[in-house]
């Protein structure tokens, strides 16, 4: 049994629990699973805003393509297009910067829910040193934190507007 | 009473022995007969007395080795990743060099072929500059006791606190 036939077991009954033990993704990761059943290479998952960030109360969409050489190589992870702002995403094309997602920093012991786990924790934490949206990353280089928040605050509300009209 | 016995039917089972690290014995003593409470190797999460994904048969056609750092892996699977450029050589558990453990029954036989590969990446990184970064490469491999790395440090690495850059 491949690899990811494995874990899309353990995903499965993971995310089905209530039990913090079982799953530790409650209010982190809303759900993940291959977009088509029959076809385990390509995947989405819904994860949560981290509170006490301007992500809170908002749900971000992700897309996963997992390669036929996967585990050896990492999986292609990217937020849906014009789905979030954040200093270490580029926002038109969803492409994330994320380090443990580069072939030369993956280990194959990391699965799918540790990625999309990295990914949230991406949110609560940006990177500013190594910013793919530079505009974004000068903001928090600058400490100013209320602009950051307002930004992104922004965007996700004209997100939701153009969503339901 | 006489018993007279018409037909005897003799059921084995059999398992990796792995030699256990102290506090650990409790656990591998334990039979387990469920794939989901076994150890698994963390690259194919297949049980170590299972198969890796590309053999159908367990046992010596699909073996299981030692490394020097304590972490198991199928041979196949652990091959595949030292064979994979990025892997640097290194161990996807603890990214310390990998090596196996010598004068152990199950790893003999596959010693050298982990020597001359883990040599070829390092040859590579020289190549490449990039060698320096690997501290650990040029030391000859450390002893091979079951105490030369403790197992609680070795595995802190994968704690999430890490997970991010």
């Amino acid at each position: 049994m491949s690899r990811i036939t494995k874990e899309y077991r353990v995903i499965l009954k993971t995310l089905a629990s209530d039990d913090p033990i079982v799953n530790p993704y409650r209010g982190i990761i809303r759900s993940l699973n291959p977009i088509d059943e029959t076809d385990l290479s390509r995947w989405e998952a819904k994860i949560y805003g981290p509170s006490h960030t301007p992500y809170e109360n908002y749900q971000f969409h992700i897309l996963i393509d997992v390669p036929s050489s996967y585990p050896m190589t990492p999986p292609r992870i990217n937020f849906e297009q014009n789905d979030i702002l954040h200093c270490n995403v580029k926002s038109a094309t969803g492409e994330i910067c994320l380090d443990i997602l580069k072939p030369e920093d993956w280990t194959p012991v990391w699965d799918l829910l540790h990625c999309v786990h990295a990914v949230w924790r991406l949110l609560r934490e940006p990177v500013c040193d190594s910013p793919l949206d530079v505009d974004m990353g000068n903001i928090i280089r600058c400490a100013d934190e209320s602009a950051y928040q307002g930004i992104v605050k922004y965007f996700l509300a004209e997100r939701e507007r153009s969503r339901y009209h | 009473m006489k018993v007279k016995i018409n037909e005897v039917h003799s059921v084995f089972a059999w398992t990796w022995q792995i030699p256990s690290i102290s506090d650990e014995k409790v656990t591998n003593d334990k039979l387990n007969d469920n794939d989901e409470n076994e150890d698994v190797c963390g690259i194919c999460r297949a049980s170590y007395n299972g198969t890796c994904p590309s053999c159908k048969f367990p046992g010596d056609q699909c073996p299981l080795v030692i490394g020097v750092c304590h972490h198991n892996f199928h041979d196949h699977c652990i091959y595949r990743w030292l064979d994979t450029p990025t892997s640097k050589g290194l161990c996807p558990m603890c990214r310390q060099r990998f090596q196996l453990q010598k004068g152990l029954a199950i790893n003999d036989a596959h010693i050298q072929k982990f020597v001359e590969i883990v040599s070829r990446r390092r040859e590579e990184m020289i190549e490449e500059g990039v060698a320096e970064d690997f501290v650990d490469f040029d030391e000859p491999i450390r002893q091979n006791t079951d105490n030369a790395i403790d197992r609680s440090q070795v595995d802190t690495v994968l704690d999430e606190d890490f997970l991010l850059r």
